[in-house]
């Protein structure tokens, strides 16, 4: 299958006056074409972090320190802004977080929605607002015709995601962030939004990077998956694989949260999240891993590649004598 | 037509929000009341030399200083001319001076105050430095030493007053612009492919536009202070033209002996920078009733 995005050892950091936050340290995955790529992950992760990144949507004081995005062949990192603005919600777009800020509260939906299509296709955006209705017949608006002349206040939460969703589909790009886009809404509108996605998905066959903290709705949706922690890749391989046979300590304690027993209390891994400013030294999750030797204090682990599969883990490595170097 | 319906009842929504602003600034009597003194100031400031009973350039020292009168309603000055007549026609100077200087402040100033907040950088340090400098001036001697080297006259008048004023608008306008640009229908608006230029104007710009309309305002009485106090030091307006600063400046010494001379037109002066400041109160609650602390009044 082609590769629409490569990145390649990606560093962001985030410099501070407490000191340097490495939110994404040395992250390199592919996302092929046509697939769902998950990327799971605790809060401070740094999976917001790589998502804004991918576009270059990121604010000081975040900081692209080194390392490649290259998206169908050319690193996006290297393009000036007005080659970055053509990408940019034309081949490449981005479903947000939370639909009740995203959207500029002084203007009509569907005017937002429209100026997708002003942006890449020149002339005055009133013009496309036949194409807006055409798209909120898409994703599943009531009512479209006067959904396009609605302020964002009127809508409600789940309206706006689906407005979001249009504007990202608009130009029928090559690749769609999905940066949590159901986190902020209750279950039921999220199921409705995830069934709505998939359906576009097929429709106008795009890639989906997905990221969430919820790793059960990736084992649903994704074709592959890749776990974060603390700003370093543990696991990548095929959500099916993943479920199955997880194979990084900290996938294996994702999944045993997930499991419900009734009157058993569900289980949680120890400690929290390391300060991303001093992570600790060797692996980070060392801390917290209940498979913790003593080498893993000391070395970091590499990204092995074990049946197609990637995993950041020194249990699978040859050095696993605790001593031995390679 | 469907279409057109929803157009209809889009049309009536906006009518219904532009009626809730007007209600909500009518229900402060102060700002409402303001408004026709406003309205009426600018009624003499357009039609003051044809409703003037008197030339006001007329002097006749026979009729010097005469108190008020059924003939002379605010009585006569030190040269013996209408002092009514004069404050009718010296309305068109000091509004018109300072609408001129309050527009050409804030247009220079929410122009850069826009770019500042939204580039931010090297552009930015030095923008908010030289503000800073012409912050730490006081207003009007900032004026003062601007007049002096344009020359006397109504438009160096205007320069002065809206360079010395529009450091305000730059600093306002960057402090809105600094929380819009962190929302995110900004990175959203980038999202979508649009240039740095085009997301200032588009989305930043009309989202703090309501601010800036009630530091105008208030900004109108400031500068009506600044133009009279100018007339006052005998930098404005060169007599005999008659703004009502350099009315009350050029008859002071009538002050104990005659004091309606004076009076006034000062009393006209406070009326409008008064009016000024309520419609601004106004306004503010008005438009955006949150944001009550940030202003520099007039």
């Amino acid at each position: 299958m082609e590769k629409i995005l490569e990145v390649q050892d990606l560093r962001v950091y985030y410099d501070l006056p407490q000191g340097t936050v490495k939110a994404v340290d040395g992250v390199s995955f592919e996302v092929y074409d046509g697939e769902i790529f998950g990327i799971a992950g605790e809060s401070g992760s740094g999976k917001s972090t790589l998502a804004l990144a991918i576009p270059r949507l990121l604010r000081p004081p975040a900081k692209i320190v080194s390392g490649k995005i290259l998206f169908m062949g050319r690193d996006l990192l290297t393009l000036d802004d007005k080659d970055l603005r053509k990408i940019r919600g034309r081949e490449i777009s981005m479903i947000f977080q939370d639909p009740n800020t995203y959207l500029n509260p002084v203007y009509f939906t569907g005017y937002q929605v429209a100026e997708v299509y002003e942006a890449h296709r020149g002339g005055a955006f009133k013009k496309y607002l036949g194409e807006v209705v055409k798209l909120f017949k898409t994703v599943k608006i009531a009512d479209p015709e006067r959904r396009v002349f609605t302020y964002p206040h009127q809508m409600s939460g789940g309206m706006k995601q689906r407005v979001l969703i249009s504007m990202a589909i608009a130009e029928r790009p090559r690749l769609i962030i999905a940066d949590e886009p159901t986190s902020a809404l209750d279950v039921t509108i999220q199921a409705e939004i995830m069934d709505l996605l998939n359906e576009i998905k097929k429709e106008i066959r795009t890639s989906i990077i997905f990221i969430t903290h919820d790793l059960s709705l990736l084992l649903e949706i994704a074709d592959r998956i890749m776990i974060m922690y603390a700003g370093k890749v543990v696991e990548i391989g095929r959500a099916d694989e993943i479920a199955k046979d997880p194979m990084h300590p900290y996938t294996k304690a994702l999944l045993a949260t997930l499991r419900y027993e009734r009157k058993k209390r569900l289980y949680t891994i120890p400690g929290s999240l390391p300060s991303l400013i001093k992570p600790p030294s060797g692996c980070r999750f060392h801390p917290r891993c209940l498979f913790a030797k003593d080498v893993c204090r000391e070395k970091e682990p590499q990204i092995l590649n074990i049946n197609g599969r990637k995993v950041s883990c020194i249990l699978y490595g040859d050095e696993y004598e605790p001593g031995s170097q390679s | 037509m469907e279409r057109m319906r929803i157009l209809r009842e889009i049309e009536e929504a906006k009518r219904k929000r532009r009626r809730e602003i007007w209600e909500t600034f009518k229900s402060s009597k102060a700002a409402y009341i303001s408004l026709y003194i406003v309205g009426f100031l600018i009624f003499i400031a357009l039609f003051g030399p044809v409703i003037a009973p008197y030339n006001p350039y007329d002097f006749d020292l026979s009729k010097a200083k005469m108190p008020p009168s059924l003939s002379h309603p605010f009585g006569t000055d030190g040269l013996g001319r209408d002092i009514l007549s004069r404050i009718f026609v010296g309305a068109r100077y000091t509004i018109g001076i300072s609408l001129a200087s309050v527009a050409i402040g804030a247009f220079i100033g929410v122009l850069l105050g826009l770019f500042s907040g939204y580039m931010r950088g090297l552009w930015d340090t030095i923008i908010q430095r030289i503000v800073d400098v012409m912050l730490a001036f006081p207003t009007i001697l900032l004026a003062i030493a601007l007049v002096a080297s344009l020359g006397r006259g109504v438009l160096s008048l205007i320069i002065a007053i809206a360079v010395s004023t529009f450091p305000v608008y730059v600093r306002l306008t960057r402090g809105v612009v600094l929380q819009i640009v962190g929302e995110d229908y900004i990175a959203a608006a980038k999202m979508l492919g649009r240039s740095s230029l085009y997301i200032m104007f588009r989305h930043v710009l009309p989202n703090s536009l309501s601010p800036i309309i009630v530091q105008s305002t208030y900004y109108m009485g400031s500068s009506i202070l600044i133009a009279s106090s100018l007339g006052f030091l005998g930098l404005g307006v060169p007599s005999p033209t008659p703004e009502w600063g350099s009315m009350i400046g050029s008859e002071r010494i009538y002050l104990f002996s005659s004091p309606h001379i004076v009076v006034f037109p000062g009393l006209f002066i406070m009326i409008a920078v008064l009016s000024f400041n309520l419609i601004g109160d106004g306004l503010r609650d008005a438009l955006d009733p949150k944001m009550r602390t940030y202003f520099r009044r007039g």
